[in-house]
């Protein structure tokens, strides 16, 4: 039985992440593999519930094998147990068939409080956590801004949401999704270390390998595009003379809007037509 | 085996498919089409572009008998008495889906207390051309979980089987769609930017990863119902009144085991009331890193509170933390659609533009005639901004 699983995800650096130009496909060599941030909030948090009620606290990923360097970081910041699940029959997993395969090893495990990121950077769908409180029926928490508090097996956290913040209570076991917040994250160590993790693959949980990798992946991704909408307004119109274009880069390349009013200075009849816009 | 098989004596070897195939999963050989299993990730691709009908598809999951499902679900949220502005651009963009596959729409309204209202939704629903109105009334419920909205929608998903399934992208449907499907055992693609209908009846569902940079088709070939959220302020609200008499609206009581029992909201912290959210407001103040200091920002405020506009903020105020993450627009923020925009020393960088430029009219203010905002602003005023927040402030 665990106390506290933390989900965490490897990741590509996102802000790195370059594009082919030709082919326009993810250039991934040299681009830095990180642990997402989301996730290292939800560490941060189980840590701390560590420190606070003598809780053992284990790390899960599921990945290739470099996915063990995430895990190296978590031991590094204090986790105490690290899984990874790797199988090449995992491969191109959507997010409902990780949630199940994840579900199937936390099974395994033995589960109290499960915690993992709002979403990943990448591809940003925070669907995991849902997802698996939905395979082991549990109960969710998402938007989390921190652990409030945690005795007789209830917890209390704060959520997020459009109008402010809900304080909620949940008996466990249950799973909560994390915020980033502005807590300044201590810094763990990435390794390639085999030595402290524990690999599982398909075999070792209880799952028809059709409901898993492609095979179990109801989605199906199509096409990639590189994001134009940059390109609209860095465009230059090429049937313009050198000199024209070369104003318009100056300009930052936007294309002007042709009906605009330009005030050089403020004066009362801006203010009252501003004023009149208001109201 | 691989569920995609190419009929030898149809296959001409015109390599059509190598060039769509974007994994690289076909090759010829023997100036025959050949699939390699390993890189094949059954999107059907192929398929649809061989004119000479030589790939076919092993469904293996026959007895989810597709065809079956039919008409395109949008789920709405009535929690607060209100229903917010960006379902309405939802059920916008289905009603230019249901063009396509000429299939009926359905609003499931998720609230309580929704009998006595009913002929309400009629004429709301009525403006925008919607024929089918389900109010499924939570009479025991106190507060709205997702795990029990989760268990009410995949009861009526099994029983009427709908081909798409919608959802607004706020907090609770972004928590509430993925709970859903996983109960459906089917696909669901986050924070859609777009949606559009393939040619063989498919929801190509599309959205923006690694950060915006990366923009993804993503279909649910085998599955039903495809289900999907929507990002808010990205569709534009279109209207398509009928008459109110077209509609049918079916009224369900429902009253569920809640989670209640384990999972209770013991209290609620509402922001300022004056504090409007930049999703829905029809005036924004946007402070950018012109103002120059936090008590810039809070003149900003002040003013913003006395005539009900919204106050949003650059990434650059943002980080000198004048102005909470929730308040950014921009690509990595919000994505606005006010009626009317007012920039407060915003420069106007790209990733700034991208979050605003849908905005129906644009003022801009900035001491720097170069600034590029000014040249997308309807009114662009060149000058001191704390000078137009002090004689507005007192003509306000």
């Amino acid at each position: 039985m665990e106390d506290i699983i933390v989900c965490v995800k490897q990741v590509p650096n996102t802000t790195k992440v370059k594009l082919d130009p030709v082919n326009h496909t993810i250039l991934r060599e040299g681009v830095e593999s990180i642990i997402n941030p989301f996730d290292d909030f939800a560490l941060e948090e189980a840590l701390f519930l560590k420190k606070k009620f003598n809780l053992k606290v284990s790390a899960l990923t599921m990945g290739p094998n470099q996915a063990l360097e995430v895990l190296n970081y978590c031991l590094s910041k204090g986790a105490d147990e690290a899984y990874l699940l790797t199988d090449k029959k995992l491969a191109g997993s959507d997010t409902l068939a990780t949630a199940r395969s994840l579900a199937a090893l936390i099974k395994k495990l033995g589960y109290k409080v499960i915690f993992c990121g709002q979403e990943s950077i990448d591809s940003s769908t925070g669907h995991i956590g849902p997802s698996i409180g939905e395979f082991l029926n549990i109960p969710q928490v998402t938007h989390i801004e921190k652990i409030l508090n945690y005795e007789n097996e209830v917890v209390k956290v704060k959520e997020k949401n459009e109008f402010g913040y809900n304080i909620i209570k949940v008996k466990l076991p249950a799973i909560f999704s994390f915020l980033k917040s502005k807590k300044k994250l201590k810094r763990g160590i990435y390794s390639k270390d085999t030595k402290n993790i524990k690999v599982f693959s398909l075999k070792d949980i209880d799952i028809d390998e059709n409901l898993v990798g492609l095979m179990g992946s109801p989605t199906r991704v199509v096409k990639i595009d590189v994001d134009d909408t940059i390109d609209y307004f860095l465009k230059v119109d090429s049937n313009l003379t050198a000199i024209e274009r070369i104003k318009i880069i100056l300009k930052g390349g936007i294309e002007e809007k042709k009906d605009r009013l330009v005030y050089k200075e403020i004066n009362n009849t801006i203010i009252s037509k501003l004023i009149q816009i208001i109201k | 085996m691989n569920p995609i098989i190419i009929d030898k004596g149809k296959c001409t070897g015109c390599k059509k498919c190598l060039e769509v195939c974007i994994y690289n999963a076909l090759e010829i050989i023997d100036k025959k089409a050949v699939v390699n299993i390993e890189k094949c990730t059954l999107c059907r691709l192929c398929m649809n572009v061989c004119k000479f009908n030589a790939i076919s598809f092993f469904n293996i999951d026959q007895g989810k008998e597709i065809t079956s499902y039919k008409g395109i679900w949008v789920i709405i949220e009535y929690f607060n008495n209100n229903i917010k502005n960006s379902f309405f651009q939802v059920i916008s963009k289905a009603n230019e889906l249901s063009e396509i596959t000429k299939e009926e729409i359905t609003v499931i309204i998720i609230g309580k207390g929704l009998k006595q209202i009913s002929n309400n939704f009629k004429k709301i629903f009525s403006e925008y051309g919607v024929k089918n109105i389900k109010l499924i009334d939570c009479i025991n419920i106190i507060n709205f979980f997702p795990e029990d909205i989760a268990r009410i929608i995949f009861d009526e998903i099994i029983l009427y089987k709908p081909s798409i399934v919608l959802f607004l992208g706020t907090n609770f449907g972004r928590s509430l769609a993925p709970r859903v499907a996983s109960k459906v055992r089917t696909g669901i693609t986050a924070d859609c930017t777009e949606l559009k209908i393939s040619d063989d009846n498919n929801l190509i569902q599309i959205r923006p990863t690694y950060g915006g940079r990366i923009i993804a088709s993503i279909i649910c070939p085998f599955y039903r119902p495809q289900m999907a959220s929507v990002r808010p302020n990205i569709f534009e609200i279109k209207k398509n009144r009928i008459s109110m008499d077209k509609i049918n609206l079916e009224y369900k009581e429902v009253e569920i085991d809640s989670i209640e029992k384990i999972k209770r909201v013991i209290s609620t912290l509402k922001k300022d009331s004056k504090d409007i959210s930049i999703d829905e407001a029809d005036i924004i103040f946007c402070g950018g890193l012109g103002l120059g200091s936090k008590d810039g920002f809070k003149m900003l405020e002040y003013l913003a509170n006395k005539v009900n506009a919204a106050v949003g903020a650059t990434r650059a105020a943002v980080d000198k933390g004048w102005a909470d993450a929730s308040k950014l627009i921009g690509q990595t923020g919000k994505i606005i659609r006010p009626k009317i925009y007012f920039g407060f020393g915003v420069s106007g960088a790209i990733h700034h533009l991208i979050g605003m430029k849908n905005s129906k009219k644009i003022i801009a203010i900035n001491k720097d005639p170069r600034a590029p905002i000014l040249k997308i602003a309807n009114i662009a005023i060149i000058g001191d901004v704390h000078d137009i927040l002090c004689r507005l402030n007192n003509e306000l």
